[in-house]
């Protein structure tokens, strides 16, 4: 059973003008239910360690921290620190990585999230059905 | 309890297998919508 949600995409554009936009922590703000993007406590958007805070047009708000970012590997990763309404899982990570295609100067994007977390649902919910059987 | 058992993993790998499919289901559609704003 896989425990990793995953998708990749071909961008059309070349790796530097993908990477200018998605090495920018901020970046969700082009998502259109994304509402605001705010970088916590006048950081940088590029500073390993900088909280931002995404509100959705839903209501929902969720803070997540900048764990690494390379510009050696066009990769960029971050945890979830705080969610409300709170995740089905207690925490969770990402990591978008860019490939150059050298074939056409095309940009292959990959983002995974692993969910080591979902051993805590299993855990739940085991427990949850042993006490009310 | 054998059966208990069985049953808990059964809906347990159920619900997780929904969240990743949930999830990736997000990514993909917000690298489709990135993808249409990084080129314009």
């Amino acid at each position: 059973m896989s425990t990793r949600a995953r998708a990749s995409a071909v961008f059309p554009q070349p790796l530097e003008q993908v990477w200018a936009v998605l090495r920018d922590f901020s970046f969700p703000k082009l998502i259109d239910d994304v509402e605001s993007v705010e970088i916590d406590d006048g950081e940088s958007a590029f500073a390993v360690g900088a909280v931002r805070t995404i509100k959705w047009k839903s209501g929902e708000v969720r803070k997540q921290r900048l764990v690494a970012l390379s510009d050696l590997s066009f990769s960029i990763s971050w945890e979830l620190v705080f969610a409300d309404p709170p995740e089905e899982t207690t925490a969770y990570d990402s990591t978008i990585q860019l490939y150059r295609i050298t074939e056409n100067n095309s940009t292959f994007v990959s983002w995974y999230a692993p969910s080591f977390v979902l051993a805590f649902i299993h855990s739940f919910i085991h427990c949850f059905l042993a006490h009310s059987s | 309890m054998m059966h208990r058992d069985s049953r808990t993993y059964e809906y347990s790998a159920d619900v997780s297998q929904g969240l990743i499919q949930f999830r990736q289901a997000e990514l993909a559609r917000t690298l489709d919508e990135l993808r249409s704003k990084i080129g314009h």
